[in-house]
């Protein structure tokens, strides 16, 4: 059977938040942070460009690898994570 | 911007049917013979559900920490394109517990013009044109849709007396005090001058975050932010025109947050005006100006198209602001830029500093 993970999802600001107690450990970062970001309100396109934007999952102030499984990251089973993305200023 | 609130209680219908009366907007974009439709998300509107929200906690018709629902709905319609209304402006209709309408804010459709900037822009990097002169058009259409209410909570404000924190406060410029009254602390002062040394240092923009602490002056009806702490970002990918907050650039920050109270994020970054040419490591015109055309030495302070996109999208509290320290060859010039209550970006005019605690 495959353990799942309680996981506190929360954005970035505190605006938006949520409660998932049983996150299939099998799941990767990627797929958990991508069906996060709706929940989380965020923009699923830049405004300006038009492209997809990409968000990252941090645990502890370190972004997460998109690649490993949530059972391989959290091994207490337990979490508070934010989920966040890439932003640019630019002076020109 | 116009805002129009309820006036009393008992004139508030309800809204029942609220999951079905709201619209999708898009921007139709024309610039240089190039053409694109920006399909806003609800999330790029949320600066708009959330000053709707202030403003109803400024008149009273929302107490702090109450949770509400934003929905789009057209406001005045310029003309009929068959199903499609071309729009003068949209509102945001605030709806409480059981569909009750607490307030409904209008916004011009201008409060979108550099979402409309920025794709033109991008238009034309694409195009391999210049932004020297950049005319675009661009309208604001609203199709029927069912949208879920987007959820807007705003923290239970504490009472923070503005006459109070302004007895030992010194002012700079003329501190604006008609909507947020805006306090620096001695640190984020201290990080101003951490972060000049970095970028002149490294030739490049720097960038980082503040902490803020929030409150709501209940006698003055004013909102109040105490900018406490610069934190500053060490994961950025940055350039003498640019800089990229990444992602892992965050964790710095969070890791700092002690989380006490309502706080909301603020940004600053460097511009450097150092060269007498125009700074030229960007893709040529990927940047729109509102004010100054480049970052030359004998240029005045600015703010990109590309600034205000990053603010109104990450960081669409009224209450959060942005910083730009601009650094010149002899001196350093700081401007604050914070919402008003029609979800636009201003200079502000002053800001009070705090003594040392």
């Amino acid at each position: 059977m495959n353990a799942t993970v309680a996981l506190r999802i929360e954005r970035q600001d505190g605006a938006h938040g949520f409660d998932d107690p049983a996150v299939p450990g099998d799941w990767t970062i990627e797929a958990v942070t991508a069906r996060a970001v709706p929940k989380l309100r965020y923009p699923k396109t830049d405004v300006s460009s038009g492209k997809p934007l990409r968000y990252s999952m941090l645990h502890d102030g370190v972004e997460l690898p998109r690649d490993q499984t949530v059972g391989t990251v959290f091994p207490k089973r337990r979490a508070r994570v934010h989920v966040v993305h890439e932003y640019v200023n630019a002076g020109r | 911007m116009s805002s129009t609130s309820m006036s009393t209680p008992a004139a508030r219908p309800h809204r029942a049917d609220a999951a079905t009366r709201g619209v999708r907007l898009t921007l139709p974009v024309h610039a240089a013979g190039s053409t694109a439709e920006i399909e806003l998300e609800p999330a790029h509107c949320e600066r708009l559900f959330r000053a709707a929200a202030y403003v109803a906690i400024r008149d009273g018709d929302l107490r702090p920490g109450e949770e509400v629902f934003a929905q789009l709905v057209p406001g005045r319609t310029r003309e009929q394109h068959g199903p499609v209304r071309c729009l003068d402006s949209c509102a945001v209709e605030l709806l409480a517990a059981g569909g009750r309408l607490v307030t409904r804010v209008e916004f011009p459709r201008a409060v979108f013009a550099a979402f409309a900037a920025a794709r033109a822009v991008h238009l034309l990097v694409a195009a391999g044109q210049a932004v020297e002169t950049l005319s675009i058009a661009y309208s604001l259409h609203a199709l029927d849709a069912v949208e879920e209410p987007f959820p807007v909570e705003i923290p239970a404000l504490r009472h923070r007396s503005i006459a109070a924190l302004t007895r030992r406060a010194v002012a700079h410029g003329t501190p604006a005090d008609d909507w947020v009254v805006t306090f620096v602390a001695p640190d984020v002062l201290a990080g101003l001058d951490a972060i000049e040394r970095l970028s002149r240092e490294s030739g490049a923009e720097a960038a980082g975050r503040l902490h803020a602490r929030v409150g709501f002056d209940r006698a003055r009806r004013r909102f109040v932010r105490i900018l406490e702490r610069l934190v500053i970002s060490r994961a950025t990918s940055a350039t003498g025109t640019t800089v990229v907050s990444t992602a892992a650039s965050w964790g710095d920050f969070l890791a700092a947050s002690t989380g006490r109270g309502p706080r909301a994020f603020s940004h600053l970054h460097t511009h450097l005006h150092l060269s007498d040419t125009t700074a030229g490591d960007g893709v040529p015109g990927d940047h729109l100006l509102s004010a100054s055309p480049t970052l030359r030495a004998e240029g005045d302070p600015c703010v990109s198209i590309e600034d205000i996109v990053t603010h109104f999208t990450v960081f669409p509290d009224p209450l959060s602001a942005m910083l730009i320290v601009s650094l010149f060859r002899d001196r350093r010039v700081l401007k604050v830029y914070g919402y008003t209550p029609g979800a636009a970006l201003r200079e502000e005019p002053g800001y009070w500093v705090l003594p040392p605690t």
